[in-house]
């Protein structure tokens, strides 16, 4: 789970892994792991998910952390322009480590879509670069399952 | 001499087992392919590993994913000198309960002996994680703020844009109707009505434009030189010259007292100041009674040029004092008013260092006041 502080990265895995929601989740220091086992048609896959703490002016990804990773996740908080940024810096950063890696492109906190920044077109210019993008909100539910399904499929065309 | 001991006397008595449990401590020492568990597990160990106590061969990046990727920058630890040590960043493991547990883990080379312990974060987590929740939120509120004032220069800008140019077109052809005779005379009450409501609205989007530029105008230093400083008694003849046939049309008197010998220049900007003016008057005409004056009275206190407007209408009630000066503080329903001219007064005179306020008339009616500084010499920063 990589992006920004504050976009939602463990409220998604939260959301995932236990299916609850709350507004007072604490800001992760270092990484949190997390575990699901999923099936993609006929074939299961145990996740091993790394919440890391987010990437702002107070800490700083360790890029080491995404070694050995087989996805990623890169969340965008859909009311915040710059979220985008710092997602954009950390793929290429990620990008930089593990070469070509599954990864889908979230912008979370859709029940706040009123006060988003980012329009339709916006997600289709991101996705026109053949990314997978998705709106979610860790709050409702929405998108979260398709979203680390998506993954998952991506991950076992690989094998 | 050099001096030897026997093997025997340099043996250390052996650790007691419990002490790492009581330490809240997991030792563990890597052998061939596998690491074994040195003295009792402590208690926290017990529910996230239950097996460790038991097995001898133990693999803890099996129970602990995060130690995956810790041991292959151990392992350079272990391959090094004595006394090398690694510590790791704090990661969290939840229990079977979902109850999460704050680990660290820290390998180091001890006697030729590999050890990895795992422990409590030996840094003060808990509190650099409430610096950083609160530096967060901090941010939060910051980028919400920045969205507030965006979404307020929209505002400003749908005003301006929006309103201010039909209102213009309005007015416009109210005034050629008028003009060239073409209307009625039963009609012209009814273009006299439109133009007066037209230039009402005109006033409140001035209002409020003056209101909003006046909250960011503050952080920008105002410089008046003593030459440039405004008399205030020449703006106060001026403003009550404008506003006296509006006066006339309410039997109103508009009286203006100052010791003609008197200097009353003082630290501001003319016409901001002419705007702080015109509200308060404006404000003293919408609440006195037809047939009374309107006393606009000049006077040196405390080295400062005090201003008051007293009028003898009813007051303000005791109650809607302390907000008078408050943003949309309207004092009761008032049609066409925003709340915004006292406001307006307050953060320009505040602006400029000097005071506003408001008291009742012992004889009945209200006093609003302000008092600015004299200019000092030379160009100075007024803000």
């Amino acid at each position: 789970m990589l992006g920004a502080s504050a976009v939602g990265k463990t409220s998604l895995v939260k959301r995932f892994v236990e299916g609850i929601f709350s507004e007072r989740y604490l800001t992760t220091v270092g990484v949190k792991i997390d575990k699901k086992s999923v099936r993609v048609g006929e074939r299961s896959l145990d996740l091993v998910l790394w919440d890391l703490n987010g990437e702002d002016r107070f800490q700083k990804l360790s890029m080491s952390y995404v070694r050995g990773a087989a996805g990623y996740l890169l969340v965008v908080d859909g009311t915040r322009r710059e979220t985008l940024d710092t997602a954009m810096v950390l793929h290429h950063k990620v990008r930089a480590v593990l070469g070509e890696t599954p990864f889908v492109m979230v912008f979370n906190k859709a029940d706040l879509e009123e006060e988003w920044v980012f329009s339709d077109e916006d997600l289709r210019m991101q996705a026109a670069r053949g990314w997978t993008v998705l709106k979610t909100s860790a709050k409702t539910g929405t998108g979260v399952d398709e979203v680390f399904m998506q993954l998952s499929a991506r991950l076992l065309e690989l094998e | 001499m050099k001096r030897t001991m026997s093997s025997a006397r340099l043996q250390p008595p052996a650790l007691p087992q419990s002490l790492p449990a009581l330490l809240d401590v997991a030792v563990l020492e890597a052998g061939n392919g596998a690491f074994r568990l040195l003295g009792k597990a402590p208690r926290w160990l017990r529910t996230l590993w239950p097996e460790a106590a038991a097995a001898e061969a133990l693999h803890p990046e099996s129970a602990f994913s995060y130690l995956a990727y810790f041991m292959e920058e151990a392992r350079a630890v272990w391959a090094g000198e004595d006394g090398e040590m690694l510590r790791s960043d704090p990661w969290t493991e939840l229990d079977r309960e979902g109850h999460e547990w704050t680990l660290q883990a820290t390998a180091m080379r001890l006697e030729g002996r590999r050890l990895l312990l795992i422990s409590f974060p030996m840094t003060d987590f808990e509190t650099v994680r409430r610096l950083l929740q609160e530096a967060r939120n901090q941010g939060l509120q910051h980028h919400r703020l920045l969205k507030e004032i965006d979404k307020r220069e929209v505002l400003l800008h749908c005003i301006v844009h929006d309103l201010s140019t039909p209102l213009a077109g309005i007015k416009g052809s109210l005034t050629l109707l008028r003009d060239d005779g073409q209307v009625r005379p039963e009609g012209e009450g009814l273009v006299r009505i439109g133009l007066n409501q037209v230039e009402k609205m005109q006033r409140l989007i001035r209002e409020i434009l003056a209101t909003f530029s006046a909250e960011v105008q503050p952080l920008l230093p105002t410089l008046v030189s003593r030459d440039d400083a405004p008399d205030l008694l020449r703006a106060l003849q001026d403003v009550a010259a404008s506003m006296r046939p509006v006066a006339m049309l309410k039997d109103v008197r508009l009286r203006v007292a100052a010791d003609p010998g008197g200097t009353w220049k003082v630290a501001a900007e003319t016409t901001r100041l002419e705007r702080v003016l015109f509200n308060l008057v404006e404000n003293a005409l919408r609440h006195t009674r037809p047939g009374t004056e309107i006393l606009l009275r000049l006077e040196e206190v405390d080295g400062c040029v005090r201003v008051s407007v007293e009028d003898e209408g009813e007051g303000v009630p005791e109650e809607l004092a302390p907000s008078l000066f408050e943003k949309f503080a309207t004092g009761g329903p008032r049609p066409g008013k925003a709340g915004l001219g006292l406001y307006f007064c307050r953060l320009t005179v505040e602006d400029w260092g000097g005071m506003i306020g408001y008291e009742p008339r012992p004889e009945g009616g209200a006093r609003f006041w302000f008092r600015l500084p004299r200019p000092s010499a030379g160009a100075g920063d007024v803000s």
